[in-house]
This record gives C-alpha cells, sequence and structure tokens, in this order.
C-alpha cells in the first residue's frame, strides 16, 4: 500500500545540510593530518588518537544531524498538525541516517588516507576496527539524543525531582525546559564512547596478538548488544514529549537570541564598488555561520597542506576547508529568486536583476584559488 | 514637457490566455490615475510589465522618457515601485534597506529622511524579515519615496503603488495619504492599482480611473 501523501510530504521537510558532511570533513582531514605525522611504531599515541578523533568527527556534525528532529522550523511548523509524533521522528530519523552514512564515509575515508600502506598490517586493520565499532554503536545511541531531549524537555509538577533538576543545571540563564538539550549531545556521545571502548580495547588487544579476557569479550558484545538493540524504544520516548519540548526550546532559542538587532554591518563593507556587491556581502556576513573563522580555518588548512607528508591528504584539507568556506553561501544563491523580484524595478545591472551577481561570486572564489594555488606551491616545490 | 510614464499598444498573453491586449496609457507629472478591473482583470500584470518584472509579447513602454528595454537603467531611475507584497531581503535591518535603495537612486543622503518618514522608530534597527505586513508597507513607501519627495534629482518621475492602503493600520494610511500628496505636488506622477477601498483614500487626488478587463466574461 502507498504511503499516505502526508508522510511522503513530512519526509521531504527533512533534507541534508552541508553541514551534516563538510564540517566532519574537516575534522576528519585535520585527524588524518595528525595521525599521519605520529610515528607508526607509537601504537599507544595513534590508539588513542583513533578513540579520541572519532567522536570529534562525529560530534563535528551532530547537531546537523539530529536539527531535524526537535530544532528545525518545519517541525515546529508542522507541530500544529494531527500527526503522531514517532512519525515526525521517523521522518527526522530518514535524514539522520543519511548523515550518519556521510559522516561515516568521510572519516573512513580519512582513516584510509592516514593509515596508508598500515591498513595491510593486523594493527593499521585494528585502528579501522577500532572507529568502525564505534560509529556503529553512535548511530545506535544517537537518536537517543532527541528522543532524551524531548522527553526530559517537558514541564514536570513543581516539587518533581526532574523540575528541580531542569532548574539547578540551567543556572537561571535560559529555560528550565531546555536545559536538557546543552547536555543531551555530549552525553550521548559520551556514552556511545564509554560502550564502544571494551570493544576497541578488545580489537586492540587481538591486533596485537595478544590474549583477549573473556570479561572483555563479553563486555565488548554487550556494549555492541546495549547501543544497537535499545534502538526501536528511542520513538516512544519521543513521541511522549515532542509537542511540549519544541515550543519549549523554540521559545529558548528566541529568548537567548534577544531582539532582532543584528551586529553592525562591517566597516570593510564599505568599500566595495557597488550597492549590489555591498548587498550580496552583508547578506554572506548575516546568513552563513561564523564567515571569519570559515575564512580562518581556509587560510590555517594552506600551512598544514603544504606540510602535509601525502599529496592526498594535503589536497583533502584545503578541499574540505575550501567548501566549508564555499557550501554556506548556498544560502545567499538561495535567495536568487527573491532578490530577482526585488531588484527587477531598480537601476542595477541586469546581471543583477536577474538575481545573479558575477562580482559576488569572484569575491568569494578568491580565498579558494589562493588558497590551492599556495599549496599547490608548497606540493611541487623542489 | 515628457510625461512620466507612456504605454503603447501593450499586449501580454500567459498561454493562451491573452491578459492585455493593445493597452494604451499615459502619465501626466502630477496626474493620478487609477487602475481598476476585478481580480484577474491584469492589473497587476500591467504594473508588472510597466515595472520591468513581467516582458511583455508586443509594445513599448516608456518611462520618464526612456524606452524601459533599450535604456533599463535610465528608464529605472525615474521609476517608484511599491509592490503589493513588500520583499524584504533577508539579513538586513530596516535602515540597510532604505541605505541600499537610496545608494542604488544614487541619492544616499536621502536614507536618513527616508528612515524618518517610515516612522518605525527604533524597530529600523530590527532585521526586517521580522517585521509585520503594516511594517513592510511602510518600509516599502519609504524606500519608494526616497530621494522623491523632496526631489533630489530633475526628471519626470512615476511612482507605481499596487494597492497601497491594504494591511496599513489607520495613522499609516494618513501619513501614506499626506506623502502621496507632496509627491503629486513635486511633479510625480501615480499609478495606483486599486480596488474600493483605495479609491476611497485617493478621492483627494482626482484620480482618473482607467478600467481593465471590462470586455472579459466574470465568473
Amino acid at each position: 500500500m502507498a504511503a499516505p501523501l502526508w508522510r511522503t510530504v513530512l519526509r521531504r521537510m527533512d533534507r541534508g545540510d552541508w553541514a551534516d558532511w563538510a564540517v566532519p570533513a574537516l575534522v576528519a582531514a585535520l585527524w588524518a593530518t595528525l595521525l599521519r605525522v605520529t610515528d607508526p611504531a607509537a601504537l599507544g599515541l595513534r590508539q588513542t588518537l583513533v578513540a579520541l578523533g572519532g567522536p570529534t568527527v562525529l560530534l563535528a556534525g551532530l547537531h546537523a544531524r539530529c536539527f531535524g528532529y526537535l530544532h528545525a522550523p518545519h517541525r515546529e511548523r508542522a507541530l500544529v498538525l494531527p500527526i503522531p509524533g514517532a512519525e515526525h521522528f521517523a521522518a527526522a530519523r530518514r535524514q539522520h541516517r543519511r548523515a550518519w552514512w556521510r559522516s561515516f564515509a568521510v572519516g573512513t575515508v580519512a582513516l584510509g588516507l592516514a593509515l596508508g600502506t598500515d591498513l595491510r598490517t593486523p594493527t593499521g586493520l585494528g585502528l579501522l576496527a577500532d572507529w568502525c565499532v564505534f560509529v556503529v554503536i553512535a548511530m545506535g545511541v544517537e537518536p537517543w539524543i532527541p528522543a532524551v531531549g524531548a522527553a526530559l524537555g517537558r514541564r514536570f509538577p513543581q516539587g518533581s525531582p526532574i523540575t528541580a533538576l531542569q532548574r539547578s543545571m540551567g543556572g537561571g540563564w535560559t529555560l528550565p525546559e531546555a536545559v536538557i538539550h546543552l547536555y543531551a549531545p555530549a552525553l550521548g556521545l559520551g556514552v556511545a564512547m564509554a560502550l564502544a571502548l571494551p570493544g576497541q580495547l578488545a580489537i586492540d588487544r587481538f591486533a596485537q596478538g595478544l590474549s583477549v579476557p573473556q570479561g572483555l569479550v563479553i563486555a565488548a558484545l554487550l556494549g555492541v548488544l546495549l547501543g544497537t538493540l535499545a534502538t526501536p524504544l528511542a520513538p516512544h520516548l519521543y513521541a511522549r514529549g515532542v509537542f511540549q519540548a519544541v515550543p519549549f526550546l523554540s521559545e529558548a532559542q528566541k529568548t537567548l537570541a534577544g531582539p532582532a538587532v543584528p551586529e553592525p554591518s562591517p566597516v570593510w563593507l564599505r568599500a566595495l564598488p557597488t550597492p549590489g556587491l555591498r548587498l550580496w556581502a552583508l547578506q554572506f556576513v548575516r546568513l552563513t555561520p561564523v564567515p571569519t573563522l570559515r575564512l580562518l580555518l581556509l587560510v590555517v588548512a594552506v600551512p598544514l597542506a603544504w606540510k602535509s607528508p601525502s599529496l592526498p591528504l594535503g589536497l583533502a584539507l584545503v578541499g574540505a576547508a575550501s567548501l566549508l568556506w564555499l557550501l554556506p553561501a548556498r544560502a545567499v544563491a538561495r535567495l536568487r529568486p527573491a532578490r530577482r523580484r526585488w531588484l527587477a524595478a531598480l537601476p542595477v545591472a541586469p546581471a543583477l536583476r536577474e538575481g545573479r551577481n558575477p562580482a559576488a561570486q569572484a569575491l568569494l572564489g578568491l580565498p579558494v584559488a589562493l588558497a590551492l594555488l599556495v599549496a599547490l606551491a608548497g606540493w611541487i616545490r623542489p | 514637457m515628457t510625461a512620466p510614464l507612456v504605454v503603447s499598444a501593450l499586449a501580454k498573453s500567459f498561454g493562451r490566455h491573452a491578459v492585455l491586449a493593445g493597452i494604451d496609457l499615459e502619465v501626466q507629472s502630477g496626474e493620478t490615475v487609477a487602475l481598476v478591473g476585478p481580480n484577474g482583470s491584469g492589473k497587476s500584470t500591467l504594473l508588472g510589465c510597466i515595472c520591468g518584472t513581467v516582458i511583455p509579447d508586443a509594445g513599448s513602454i516608456h518611462v520618464a522618457g526612456h524606452d524601459l528595454f533599450r535604456e533599463p537603467i535610465l528608464a529605472r531611475h525615474g521609476l517608484r515601485y511599491l509592490p503589493q507584497e513588500v520583499e524584504v531581503p533577508d539579513g538586513l535591518t530596516g535602515r540597510e534597506f532604505l541605505a541600499f535603495y537610496a545608494d542604488v537612486y544614487g541619492v544616499p543622503e536621502a536614507a536618513a529622511e527616508a528612515e524618518a518618514r517610515s516612522g518605525l522608530g527604533e524597530a529600523i534597527e530590527r532585521l526586517a524579515s521580522t517585521y509585520s505586513v503594516g511594517m513592510r508597507r511602510r518600509l516599502g513607501f519609504a524606500a519608494a519615496l526616497a530621494g522623491l519627495v523632496p526631489p533630489r534629482a530633475a526628471g519626470p518621475r512615476l511612482l507605481v503603488l499596487d494597492e497601497p492602503f491594504a494591511g496599513v493600520d489607520d495613522d499609516g494610511r494618513a501619513l501614506m495619504r499626506d506623502l502621496l500628496g507632496q509627491a503629486r505636488r513635486h511633479g510625480a506622477g501615480l499609478l495606483v492599482a486599486a480596488h474600493e477601498r483605495d479609491l476611497r483614500e485617493l478621492e483627494a487626488f482626482s484620480p482618473r480611473l482607467v478600467t481593465l478587463g471590462q470586455d472579459r466574461p466574470k465568473g
């Protein structure tokens, strides 16, 4: 039987975003560079880097992966409809699963580039298996983050221990009901790390040809089973709280954001030659997240790529930083139809009236071109 | 003296449906022309053609003596447009929106008076995307009049308004009437797509009525 139309529409609302793979890609490239420069003989250090770097890669895209469950504006809008909470969960879960595969892919490629020929050795394969065990468990645990967020992001009766906990952990600077969302993501990944640890230890001992104690094997199996088999319960927990948790979270975000008075426009904008370019640059600064930090990351990636012992790894580093700089600009590009409607009657250049802005595109591409040129110069140096 | 608007033999069809056929229209300096007609009669299409957002199939449009398609920039310098739904770009405050308009029309010094004219008070510092419909209209109106009242440049000017009073409170309407009167006294031609309610607001300007879609079946 075909799915009802509303379910199809609901699921279409949850779409992927650059942040769920581009940010993990950059973190993964940095992680791989770090792994690559460590001495292959320092196995303990490499194992620690994998145990800590894996969660960092997943953490980098966690908010974007789980955005659809509670944070997305379309979720709030759809809550006025008589749709069961579990359906909202299922819609967000589809996108979550896709994003998880993307993070898994970029992490695995990065690890492959870092380990190179070491992958032919048991210890190299052991490091890859460490990453895989953690990621599989994390995929099972991550749906609990919005589920617990929804269940505990509600208002409980006065005098309830949960109410007291919400108040004490919030410190008074956000809504007590929204406090759980500050802790749940890190807690979730922490649980995934703890559950994966016995399995990783068992794999490492096995890869080094050491005996694996029976207790460790049981703990490893328990970790994997707990991490993956309990996942089907998460939608039920989510459904109990989603209709309260989403409005509370939205209210908390608005309160934290304060009135809609943005930062003053940067002084350098005045140096741009045309009103159209100034308009585009202002929208880019206001509508894309942390533009200065993204540019800084691109600048930092260049010397790292220059020093990189591996050409593909250097390329991955500059590529990931470039994508992180460029991709958010899609938020401005998406406004093209609106810009076209708005500017059509104004005395501006024809390209601008059509919503295009070639000068802005050149300005956006300039740092990427420079970064690639400098990195290339580093690779072809004698 | 050059008329702010001269439209000759204008035609526009969407597929087989002819929305405008052989439209001739002139708006003189200081004159108010009210376009009336039932929904779907082509008022918005005609305004779209005049403002360059809809490309006609035939005919010519001259704004302030300049052909809209051969001299697009010069023609647009003589044209101010307040659409029915004021589009405010994401990421800009009300103040930045007005500054952009004033800048584009080459009258950056008019931004401050446009700001005062909008009557938005402290809200002018907020992101314009957070404004209510009425506030957006006030902002759009102030932007359209930037450098027009008082006039900062010589030459004829055309002010095109699509149902300008919709969604505006009583104070806003009074302010808009006053400003439209000033624009007219300064020689601007007004072309207004209007419903009955708008006609009452325009009574003081003795508008010339142009009715569209009379020969088309209703219903």
